[in-house]
Order: structure tokens, then sequence, then C-alpha cells
């Protein structure tokens, strides 16, 4: 009840904080038996619990690590127990507390199905309530036998070294990890380098700092700190499953179990010694020595049993010589069903502190946890236990039933375990729910109807291993129930999570055995009469059988094959209750594969909804409405089922339980472990996934939400609740509350009430579009949100991850509900503080139960001024000053290339020369330009008028401009500006075929006065002229030119007076000397630099 | 276990364990064909618990081989003479640690032992026997791939798994495969009751 308040309170939290996640109000209670009932020990109700780790330092706190439970605490001894939800891995292996520190805890566990795993290794500061994943916990890659070893993280036995519990050694599923600050950074050792590292299952530390590991590489030794290591090459230690110790005395004398069998090395190398293990099975077997006194110790073992074996050290302590311990034929024990406490052990711990003669007081095993009722020595070192007043919850079903009643309290539910046996109660609605324990081991199966329970129960010898038993409801008779009268043929199917017994209607029950699928229409039948359906076409490995009831006609389903339900199997329907009838197959989805879990409307045979596996486009929740003829995704509970990208669908290696076993094996699973109708509302589903929570829809599958917390559950208060397998829903609590009960592989039986309410979809049509933009401007879009499904959505926020877009809050802020089939604009601000493409991601929370944060990407463009300015401006050779009032222009156009408005600041004139050049047209300034548009709108002129005849004069124009309009930030651009210097005259260049000659023999040229046709006077004659080559300066507008002769120019610097001259030019073309004339005129400013004359 | 290094140290070691007549220098070139071939044939292992017999850890193992490298070695599966070795030790083929069966008709009923050498015929683990061979119908004619069911497996105990092949031309050997033996614990209840109800 404690759990139920405090999950309400934090619910309600979370409410007030984020109302949308819990738009589905759920309260929980794990209604898990407390204790058990029966005399019997192997009808215990803890589950199944590994290894144990006491505190040293504060008495009475102890912790377990259960198989799929997680980890539990207790701070009594072991009296009560309770969970710690910070810890997320749940499948868990083995838990230890530094002796030197009570707050700083170690736990290992197999991996957790993330995508980001947390599983390995784990480390608590605070005594267990919250826990790290170390980053240097996972291996590095390359390290592992396989990728999927780095990736997919398990790790096992825990040693902390006595000498210095600083250092702390971890094996696991890629070697050895190594901590040497107390767990805050992680190395990994190979102790067989010479091959990629693999399990290790076991270490122990010991007598200086050696440590001895055992596992996939057998036994290996390091006297180092792992550096190096040793082990035999003839008397090594077999690999596998191990459990290894050290003698208190002698550092070379160790004792393992490997498998099932026990052996002993005497020096440390060679494991010559062995032991008959007197009750061999091997699902967890271990070693462990207690000193007692003097030269004396125990050996405890156990496997299937617990024994104590007596052990002496020689005297003088020598490597080698004798075994150590007694004969197991005369081991003290066994101390389990007899003494108290289920068989199949897992752990044992010692009453810490105590350097001899420390009494056994915590024993755990496949019925949980046990206490030792004797606590003095000697008495205690032959245990009487005791079950806790509070056991771990850690319960796993493989059958599950409830059986509806009136009224709020009263319902029948039944709960058939894997080892501890099956449980039943008559008030599962009731605050605190009192169950009966009726048969101890392994329970197969539970169905019920309002007069009386059938459960199967493994394992009895000889005859038949599973028996079918006849129980009043809630198994509340007592005493030992009567068999079936009569059995199918076949056997009680067994050791599968699918169930293979249904009730469907009253009296009427029907099973799966190892020969078919058989119905009886009198369970209470003197001699009940079994009718085999479909016997000709009855499908192989039946398992997983479900019934639908319409009109009158009953419709079996079964499975063939993957009866735990991660593997795919086919799905064959059965229609009546007759024999005569045929199996026919369920179509499978297109793609191919098969179904793992499913179920049927137990009132419309046409509905199924099952995860579709083996498919190549992976696995994927589908349903039909028709029989499977068509089948459709399930998008929002397929997202939900991976947590968004949070865990994989199907994992490599993850720990799953093979078919026909009950012992962990690492070959990975499909998420999907739960589905099914509420078969009193159609609109209900829930499912569930070995990793990523529970989820309910409430509108026929097409919106769900995760009402469980696989994320966090430490710290929200919400637990996680993995691996449910099963459900029943109950209708009848007051107020509308409805009552979903979940069965689990692990982590007991849960009570989830909840009220019905319509889900309401989010749905945004298109992102919000923005039209382009300048610096400085606002743009707005709209963002429209729908609502398409019944049910309210309520908008509780939208942020923007781009402070350049903002979501302007409606008139009546937020939230904002949003009516079924309606939408509502949003209206998005965008203020652009740079230029270019600008994308936010847009938030949007809300109450839609599958998408409570959905994500919208939108882009607006930003665009700017862009100034154009023509890199260089040159001018033709202008006649200086001096000469006249001579001047050339050139236009400076000083452009707006880009899409926004530009504002120039400054145009102005540098540079060495700049008193040559001048501006004109310039207007006033700082000026605006729009996009497409120019300075002065194309009068802009820039001027030349040299004063001295120079090949270059230079300068440059500098244009400032706004760069940032937001800022006002400038940047300037300049124009270089290049003229030639020059008097009156011309320049003369000499070309055959166009091509310059290198030399022309002779240039002459006259002044013709009186007109083009007068009287001429030589000017100027020059012989073997040479072709003249003027580079122009780097990084100038200037420009390179060739000529022969010129006048006026830097080279001939004498003017030509104004008037009309005649070039005449004498040539070598061809071997002979040719001439060619042309005429020209000088103007008072003119100077004709490009006179050629072709041969 | 490495995978690289055992094949290249089977042949040397198993010159002295597994052959029990001929030179060791003939030997060592049968090996070196067994080392050349050894990639093609291929085993597979699936461990799981029997569903006739409570707590027995029992396994299937299967090998195969192309065609191609059927014809060329002239081997047919059903016909000819095969081994199973195992061992459950780090490099313990090279170690000559291993226990072999052969490959013969065997049935529940008339189960084949495992034969482990002195040194270890005592050892749990190695108490198991070979109950089924199996042939898929569409190997059998091609002679490519057979399948042999053992039972009495030591759980949890890391079995590492071969084939030898007597071929004309020496001895095929496999690619070593390790696999964990299922554990599968069941409670026992207690006797079967009387379906006479008692007082609790």
């Amino acid at each position: 009840m404690t759990r139920c308040r405090m999950a309400l309170f934090t619910l309600v939290c979370c409410l007030t904080m984020q109302t949308a996640w819990a738009q589905l109000s759920v309260t929980f209670k794990d209604i898990s038996p407390d204790r058990s009932n029966s005399p019997d020990a192997d009808a215990a109700s803890g589950g199944r619990v590994n290894k144990l780790g006491v505190d040293v330092s504060t008495p009475g706190r102890v912790y377990a690590a259960s198989e799929f439970g997680g980890i539990y605490r207790s701070t009594d001894n072991g009296v009560t127990w309770a969970h710690l939800d910070g810890h997320v891995p749940q499948v868990t292996w083995s838990v230890k507390v530094d002796p030197t520190n009570s707050n700083r805890i170690y736990a290992t566990s197999f991996y957790d199905g993330r995508t980001n795993s947390r599983s390995g290794i784990n480390v608590s500061t605070d005594g267990g309530n919250t826990w790290t994943h170390p980053a240097s916990a996972t291996p590095p890659v390359n390290f592992c036998a396989t990728s999927t070893r780095q990736t997919e993280p398990a790790a096992f036995g825990i040693a902390i070294d006595p000498a210095n519990s600083n250092h702390v050694f971890i094996g696991t599923n890629c070697g050895l990890a190594i901590s040497l600050d107390a767990g805050v950074t992680w190395s990994f050792v190979d102790p067989t380098p010479n091959d990629p590292a693999t399990d290790v299952r076991d270490v122990v530390v010991h007598h200086g700092s050696i440590i001895d590991v055992c596992g996939a590489d057998g036994h290996l030794r390091s006297t180092n700190g792992g550096a190096t290591w040793t082990t035999s090459t003839t008397q090594p230690l077999q690999s596998g499953v191990c459990s290894i110790v050290a003698s208190p005395d002698e550092a070379y004398v160790l004792f393992a179990v490997v498998g099932t069998s026990i052996f002993e090395t005497d020096d440390g190398v060679n494991w010559a010694g062995t032991y008959t293990n007197p009750a061999p099975q091997g699902r967890i077997p271990f070693v462990a020595t207690n000193k007692r006194s003097g030269s004396n110790y125990d050996l405890w073992f156990g496997d299937v049993r617990l024994f104590r074996g007596s052990c002496t050290t020689p005297s003088p302590a020598v490597s080698g010589g004798a075994q150590r311990c007694n004969a197991s034929s005369a081991w003290a024990g066994p101390f389990t069903r007899s003494a108290g406490a289920h068989d199949d052990s897992g752990d044992i711990a010692f009453t810490p502190g105590s350097a001899t003669n420390a009494c056994p007081t915590i024993f755990s095993s496949d019925g949980g946890v046990f206490r030792n009722t004797l606590t003095a020595s000697p008495a205690c070192h032959t245990p009487a236990w005791t079950q806790p007043t509070v056991t771990p919850h850690g319960l796993r079903q493989y059958a599950f039933d409830g059986v509806h009643r009136p009224a709020a309290g009263p319902e029948d539910i039944y709960l058939a375990n894997q080892d501890d046996g099956t449980f039943g109660t008559t008030n599962g609605g009731a605050a605190a729910v009192s169950w009966n324990t009726e048969n101890c081991c392994d329970g197969f199966g539970a169905k019920a109807d309002l007069t009386r329970a059938l459960t199967a129960v493994c394992c009895f010898s000889p005859g038949r291993s599973t028996l079918l038993f006849v129980s009043a409801p809630g198994l509340t008779a007592g005493g030992s129930p009567p068999q079936v009268n009569t059995y199918p043929p076949g056997n009680v199917r067994s050791f599968e999570q699918l169930e293979s017994l249904v009730s469907f209607a009253a009296n009427s029950y029907a099973i799966a055995t190892t020969t078919g699928i058989f119905v009886t229409t009198n369970i209470g039948a003197a001699t009940i009469a079994w009718t085999q359906l479909g016997a000709t076409s009855s499908p192989v490995s039946p398992c997983g059988l479900q019934f639908a009831a319409s009109g009158g006609t009953t419709t079996f389903f079964i499975k063939s094959g993957g009866c735990n339900g991660e593997l795919a199997g086919a799905l064959f329907r059965y229609q009546g209750t007759t024999s005569g009838g045929t199996w026919q197959q369920v179509t499978t989805p297109s793609g191919g594969g098969g179904f793992g879990v499913y179920a049927v409307d137990q009132n419309d045979p046409q509905r199924i909804i099952a995860s579709h596996l083996g498919a190549p486009a992976g696995p994927e929740v589908v349903l039909t409405s028709n029989g499977g003829t068509t089948w459709s995704t399930l998008s929002a509970l397929n997202t939900l089922m991976t947590g968004s990208g949070a865990f994989k669908y199907q994992n490599q290696s993850g720990p799953n339980v093979s078919s026909g076993g009950a012992s962990i094996r690492f070959n990975g699973y499909p998420q999907p472990s739960l589905v099914k109708f509420d078969p009193s509302d159609q609109d209900i589903l829930v499912a569930g996934a070995e990793d990523a929570g529970v989820f309910i829809s409430t509108n026929g599958g097409t919106q769900w939400q995760l009402v469980t917390d696989p994320i966090s559950p430490g710290t929200s208060g919400v637990p996680h609740i993995p691996r449910p397998y099963f459900a029943h829903f109950d209708h009848d609590p007051a107020g509308g509350d409805i009552n979903l009960f979940l069965g689990t592989r692990g982590r007991g039986a849960w009570r989830l009430t909840f009220k019905k309410v319509a889900m309401p979809q989010i749905q945004v049509p298109a992102p919000p579009e923005f039209n382009p933009s300048c610096l400085g401007d606002k743009e707005t879009g709209s963002l429209k949100v729908c609502n398409t499904s019944a049910g309210d959505l309520v908008v509780t926020s939208i942020t923007s991850s781009n402070p350049e877009f903002t979501v302007v809050p409606p008139s009546g802020g937020f939230p904002v509900t949003i009516s079924h089939d309606f939408c509502f604009p949003f209206t998005v601000l965008f203020t652009p503080t740079s230029a270019g493409a600008q994308t936010t991601t847009l938030t949007i929370t809300s109450n839609d139960p599958s998408s409570p944060t959905l994500t919208v990407q939108a882009t607006a463009t930003v665009g700017v001024g862009s100034l154009g300015l023509d890199p260089d401006v040159l001018f033709p050779p202008t006649v200086i000053q001096g000469v006249g009032n001579c001047h050339s222009t050139r236009p400076l156009v000083v452009s707006n290339q880009g899409t926004c408005p530009l504002t120039i600041a400054n145009i102005a004139l540098g540079g060495p020369n700049a008193s040559d050049f001048s501006l004109s047209g310039l207007p006033a300034l700082p000026i605006t330009v729009e996009p497409g548009h120019q300075v002065g709108s194309g009068d802009l002129t820039t001027g030349f008028a040299p004063s001295d005849v120079a090949r270059e004069r230079t300068a440059q124009a500098t244009v400032t401009f706004v760069s940032d309009p937001v800022t006002g930030t400038t940047s300037t651009q300049t124009a270089a500006l290049c003229g030639e210097a020059v008097r009156t005259g011309a320049r003369v260049l000499v070309t055959q075929a166009g091509v310059p000659m290198p030399e022309v023999h002779e240039i002459e040229l006259k002044l013709i006065h009186g007109g083009w046709f007068g009287f001429r006077k030589e000017v100027d004659e020059v012989k073997k002229v040479p072709l003249q080559t003027v580079t122009a300066t780097s990084g100038t507008a200037c420009a390179s030119f060739r000529f022969h002769h010129e006048y006026g120019g830097v080279s001939h610097p004498k003017q030509l007076v104004p008037g009309v001259y005649q070039l005449k030019v004498e040539a070598i073309v061809g071997g002979k000397e040719v001439e060619k004339k042309t005429w020209f005129q000088v103007e008072t400013c003119g100077f004709d630099g490009t006179i050629v004359v072709d041969f | 276990m490495s995978r690289t290094s055992l094949r290249l140290i089977v042949p040397a070691l198993s010159c002295l364990v597994i052959m029990t007549s001929g030179n060791c220098d003939l030997l060592a070139q049968t090996f070196q064909q067994s080392q050349r071939e050894a990639h093609k044939v291929v085993v597979n292992v699936e461990d799981f618990c029997s569903t006739t017999k409570l707590r027995t850890s029992n396994a299937r193992i299967r090998w195969s081989m192309s065609g191609d490298t059927a014809a060329s070695a002239k081997v047919n599966l059903a016909a000819a003479k095969q081994s199973l070795e195992a061992t459950v030790y780090h490099d313990g083929f090279e170690k000559g640690l291993l226990v072999s069966v052969p490959v013969t008709p065997a049935t529940p009923d008339r189960p084949v032992a495992a034969r482990a050498s002195a040194k270890t015929s005592k050892l749990r683990a190695y108490q198991f026997s070979l109950i089924q061979l199996e042939q898929p119908k569409a190997a059998a004619e091609t002679g490519t791939e057979m399948a042999a069911v053992v039972e009495g497996l030591e759980p949890g105990v890391d079995y590492t798994w071969r084939i030898v092949i007597e071929t004309d031309s020496g001895r095929l050997v496999s690619s070593p495969t390790t696999s964990e033996a299922a554990v599968c614990p069941a409670d026992m209840a207690s006797p079967s009751p009387t379906n006479k109800r008692r007082k609790r």
C-alpha cells in the first residue's frame, strides 16, 4: 500500500509538472505476495534471487540481485525487502558492498535492451538509491570476441580486494573489468590476450591481491594486478558458468564449481581435486568458504540443495597435498527445503565482521531469500531458515488468470509461477490482496471459472511430470487439491511462456498437450471427456492457446512454435468444439515471417493483435479486423516499443529463456512481450515490452500511451514494469476505474488502475512557411496543430530550438485545447539575426499519449543586401594637365546585387595617386540602395586628370556599406583605378597577319600642313625598331600592352602637336622590304594608343 | 577460444591424440589437408533441454559442407566415417583434453556413449551420449548435411565441438564451435500425489 500511495503522490506531482504526459492517469500497486502461506519451502514467494551483498558497516543492510526483477534491499537483516527502482537494468546477477563505505555499491546485470545500454556494471554511491553506469564501464571497441558483447554488455561476479577496497574486479562478457578508484573509472583486461575477450563469470581476489578468475577460458591467475595470467596446461579448470572461492588460509587452495562439477586446486594451478555434487542441477551453483576456528573452515556448496563441508588446513600449510575438505558424502545438510528454504541455491551470506565462526545469515535461491533463525555459533552453522515477512517480489509467471467477480475488491487472480508454485486470491481488487499458496514448484497453467480453478504444476515423478489440479476459486480450499480425473492424451506442455490452457465457458476448458489440442465442456464430470480438435490437421508444437466466442460459436487459436513468444511461429484457428473441423492457418502480414505474441478479441475472432517477427522489415505489432486477410501496422505502438529509439526493437544477445528450458540464454529478443484486448471494452488494449514499458490504448489501438517509466523510475516514482506477459481487466472498481492486472517474468504481479479517457491524436499537416525576409525584418508563419482523434487535444507548450523563431502565445495563453477534427493556427514569429537559411525545431508538448512531444522542423530564408562593385577601372591614356585641361572619365558602378536593401555609408578615393582621380555624380551619403539598383542611378563616375607623364597612375575607390543591418556593422570593398599619363601623341604597333613583328625596319612620321593633302614635314624617323612590352604592375587595374614606337609616352615623351600625321612603316616581309602608310589626327588632348599597321 | 590459433595448432597435437595408427609424418600431411579443408565444414550447435527427460541438457550439432567440397573430397556425409569431438577446456583440443563420439546410428534407447581419454574419462562433462542422427531430406541425396543429437551434457559448461570426417585423401576437421550447454532446472514437487485431499 505504501508503494501505491507513493506512486499516486508522485504521479499527481507529475501531473502538475507535466500534464500532457499523464493524460491517462494510472496508479500502480505491486500486488505480488509478500510471503507464502504454504508449509512447503519450495512454495515460496520471492522468485529467483541470484547473489547477495552484505553491508559490513551498516548492521542489517543487505542487498539481493534477482534474476529478472532488479535489485532489492533490506535494512532489517532480511526481514523485509524493497525494490531499488533507481537500478534500471532488471536482469541482475550480483551485488556487492564496499566494506569500507556503506554507500558504495556495485551491481552487475545483463543487457537491458537499450540503444545506449546501462547494463553490465552499475555503481551507487548512496546506498543503492541512485546508480550510474560509468562511461568507461563499456569495453573498448574491437576488444570483445564479438561487437555485440560491446554494445550489449553483461557482467557477472564481483570481487573487492580485501587489501584495498578501491580495487574492484568484475567479470564481464568481455573479459575482466578493473577499477582502481572505487568504481569511478574502469579498464578491461583479457586474461587470454591471444584471443578476443569472452566471458569471465566469476572472480575472487585474496591473499595479497591475487586474482583468480573462471569462465569461458577456464581458470586463470594473476599475481600482478591483471597484467599477466597463468593457467594449467595439464589439469586446467573446465570452461563455463562457474563460481570460485579461495581457502581462507592458503592462497594456492581454490574451490570452484563449473557447470555442476566441484573442483579443488591445491597448488593454485592444477585442478586435480574433485567432489561429487550431492544434488546436481546447475542453474547457478556456488561455493563459499567460512573460517571457523584454528585451522578449520567450512566449504559451503549450493546447487539444488545447500551443503556444508568441513575443511582443514594442513600444518604446516604447504602447496599440494590432499584435498582440504571431507568427501561430499559426509557433508552436512541438505539445508534447503528440509531446513525451511527453497531449493535451487543462489548465494549465502555470513554475519559481517566476524573473523571466525560467522553465522550464515541470509540464503538466496529460486524462492527468494531466507533468514537463518539461528544466530549464535555453533548452532547457526546448521541453519534453520525462514522466509522474510516481505520477500522480494521477483515472481515469474508461466501462467496467469483472472476471473471477474462483481464489485471492486473481489476478483479472482491466479499466478502459476516458475519455481514457486501456484498462488490464488479472491480479492485481487482489494487494498490488501490475500494470497493462498497451493502447490510448490513450477506452475505452468492457471485457468479458472467462477466455481473452480484448474492449475498445471510440475514436476512430479514417477509418471506424469506435470499434473492438472482442480481447486476451489482463489485456491482457498487448502490442502492438496485433486487432480483431474481424466487427462487428455499427451503430456501437459511445460516450460513455455505462452499458455496452453484456457477456460472458454463455464465448466469448459481447452488444453494443448504434446499430442494435440483437446476440449471438454464439463470439467466437473465424473469422467472428463476430452475431444481432440482437428486431429488430422493439428499444428505441431502447439502453444499459446486462446479463444473467441461470437454468435454462439467458439473459435480457438493456437500458435505453432516459438512458444516463449520471442520467436516467429505460425498461427492457426479452429472453429467449434467438435472434433471434425480443420485447423486453418492465419495469414501473416506481407513480408512473410510469423507471429510472436498475439491476442484475439474474445468477443470477435476476426480481431487479432500480434507481434510480427521474422520479416525483413523487422519486428512490428500489427492488428487485423478481418481474421488476418489484411493487417495494419500499429505505428504509434511500434514507436513506443522502442521508446522512440531508446530501445532496440530486436537485440542480439539480450537475456532470454529458451523454449523448454528455465534458465537464461543470451539469444536476444524482440521487445513485444504482451498484447491483449479488454474483453469488456473493444476500445481498450494493453501491450507490453520486455524493456520499454507498458502501453494502453483506449481507441482500439490507434493511439497508445506509455504508462510505466522504463527510463528513470527511481526519480519519477512511476514504476518500471519489465517483461509483462499477462493481463486481466476488471471494470468493477467505483467511479469508472478500470483495474488492469499484469503478470510478469520476474517482476511479480501488478494492479494498474485508470479511467478510460478518449485519446487525442496530434497532427501537424505541414511546417510553418515564411516569406523570404531581410535582416531586421519580422516574418510570421502559421503552425497548424490538428486533433485527428477523439478526446480533446491539450497543447501545453510549443518551444523553439532557435531563438530567431518564437511561438506567439495565443491570446488565452497555454494550454490550448483543440477539439476532435479541429486545428489551431499557432503563430510563429521569425526575427532573423543572421543571413541565410535558418532552421528551428518546434517542440509541441501535448496530451497525445503516443506523441507527448512532437517535433516539427521549420525553415526560413533570410536575404541580405550585397554590394556589387567592379573591381578594376582602367582609364585610356590621358594627356597631362601641363598640356591642357585634359581628362578622361569612367563609370563607377556601385550596385546592390542582393535581395534586401543595402546601405552605402561612404565612397572615397585613396591610394598613391589619388589626386589624379576624382568622383562625380555622387549622391549624399549614406544612401540605401534597393536590390538591383545603383548608387547615383548610373551617373556616378570617376575622372582621371594626371599631372605627370607616367605608365601607371593608380588609386582606389573604397565603398563602405552596412553589412549587418541588425548591428550596423560596416564593411568595405575597393575598386582599383589605373590610368596612363601621356602627352598628346600616339602609339604604333606593327603586326604581320595580326601578330606583332619582332622588329620593324623603319617608322617615319610626317606632319601634314594645310589639311589632309597639304605639305608634309617629317617629324620623326626611326630604323630597326624593336617590339617593346609594358607589363602592368600586379594587383593594379592597369593593363599590359606592346608597341613598336610611341609619341608622347614614357619611352618617347615628345608630344605631337595637334594636326594630321602620315605614318609610313617599312618592314621586311618574306625577305622583301615592303611599306605601308596610314594617317591619323591628333587633337588638343588627343593620344591615339591603338595605331596598328598590319602587313 | 581462439578459432584461428586453434586451426593452426590442431593438426600437430591431434596427431598425438586422435590418430591411432600410421606414422606422424604421413599424418602431418593429412592434417595439412585437414587444415586446408577445415573452413569448408561448418558446424552449428543448438542447445536445448530435453522434452522427455527433466533436467537433461541436450544439443543438436549440425554440420554441413558445400556440394563442391563434398565432390572434391569424394565425401558423402551419410556414408562417411565420422566422429564428433568435444572439449570443455580452453584450447582443449590442443591439450588433448577431448572426448570423441563415433557418428553412428543411435536412438534414445540405444545411445552411443562418448569416449574420453583416461585422463578425462571420469569428467561429468564427458558423460554424454549420441542419441539420434538426423539428415534433412533435401541433403540426404547429396550427403552434404548431417545432425546429431547428444544427451546428458553437463549444464552450464562450455562445449567446443568439431567434426572429423575420414576421406580417401585424408581427414577433414571442421572449425570448432563453442556453445554453452543448456541449464534445465526443474523443481521437483514431490512424489506424484494421489487424488485424495489432504488436510492442510
